[in-house]
């Protein structure tokens, strides 16, 4: 009888701390978002170039416009060039990837570019997206870019080239 | 000890939240081109002439001007070749962009005649079409070519005497 009573005591002292402890606890949930590495790639090869293809100027300056869509299809949208059959031109291709239907934001360094010739001839473009935004669809998205381009009465015959940037956030 | 603890834990939280900012954004560089070619020019350097011919009375012929080989023949043999003018091809000189392949395109079969110039008679007409380069060509390094042109002319049987001519289009694309 005399052991049993003492068991019981320590066990009441227990509790008591307990209750003691408790009254100053507080229950949070943690919580954290780890989202897939956001990725934006320029497909690779002609098919990944904004291509306004093969022109020869008018007697008028000329603006050629590429469709921002996957079909990336070529007019004239002013002036008198001639646009030649030989390469008809294409539109941009990205690929996005990152979370299964995250949606992202889109939008370009700079609308506006030049082209130039390597030496002292340059057209100016301007850049258009398909979309400001997109959804990742199985995590994976499709961007096209097309663009008005200004071919000048008297533009210099050579291959014209840049580079421009396209960038992606999650929203 | 335990406030050494604390300092550890802030700092794994700091580097993992500065790996999770990279990842929210991405960029991709493409790339803008394009190609401005020369404007094709073609200049006729010499007129397509089936020279002097005698009709036959009573029975049509085909005079061919060729390319290569004897340069004109009577294909059935019925009319005379005089001459006094062998005829001659047409060449024309096409200018563009250097290297870059153009086709030609010549009329077709019934398209083009020949009218007499004092008027009268009947109109011959021009077939069979032909071209060196045939069909497609090139532009040499300064950016210039040559081509010729032959056809057939149809002379009728006992065909008016005197100078016939016409125009005929040739044209020319990028390829």
């Amino acid at each position: 009888m005399k052991s049993t009573f003492k068991i019981l005591a320590m066990v009441a002292v227990l509790m008591a701390a307990a209750t003691t402890v408790s009254a100053q606890s507080a229950t949070a949930d943690a919580t954290a978002n780890i989202l897939s590495a956001l990725g934006c790639s320029n497909t690779v090869g002609d098919a990944g170039d904004l291509d306004w293809g093969d022109i020869v100027p008018g007697g008028s300056q000329s603006v050629v416009n590429i469709t921002s869509d996957a079909t990336g299809t070529r007019s004239l949208s002013s002036g008198d060039a001639t646009l030649v059959a030989t390469d008809d031109g294409n539109s941009a291709e990205f690929t996005l990837t990152g979370l299964a239907d995250a949606v992202v934001d889109l939008s370009l360094t700079s609308a506006s570019i030049t082209l130039s010739d390597g030496a002292a001839a340059t057209m100016d473009a301007t850049l258009s997206l398909s979309s400001t935004t997109a959804t990742l669809t199985g995590g994976t998205a499709i961007i096209y870019v097309g663009g008005d381009l200004t071919v000048a009465a008297s533009q210099t015959t050579g291959s014209y080239t840049t580079t421009f940037e396209v960038n992606a956030q999650y929203q | 000890m335990k406030n050494i603890k604390s300092i550890f834990i802030a700092t794994t939280i700091s580097v993992l939240l500065s790996n999770l900012g990279f990842g929210q954004s991405a960029s991709g560089t493409g790339t803008g081109t394009a190609e401005i070619l020369d404007a094709i020019q073609v200049t006729s350097d010499q007129t397509l002439h089936f020279g002097d011919i005698m009709s036959h009375y009573f029975y049509p012929d085909v005079v061919r001007i060729n390319l290569s080989g004897t340069n004109r023949i009577s294909i059935l043999g019925w009319a005379i070749l005089l001459p006094s003018n062998d005829g001659q091809p047409g060449v024309f000189t096409a200018t563009g962009t250097p290297n870059r392949n153009f086709t030609i395109t010549l009329p077709g079969d019934y398209e083009v005649y020949l009218s007499r110039d004092l008027g009268g008679g009947v109109d011959m007409r021009l077939e069979n079409f032909v071209s060196d380069p045939n069909v497609l060509g090139t532009f040499d390094g300064t950016g210039s070519r040559e081509f010729r042109i032959g056809a057939q002319l149809v002379v009728g049987a006992n065909q008016l005497e005197g100078w016939y001519s016409g125009t005929y289009d040739v044209t020319l694309e990028y390829f």
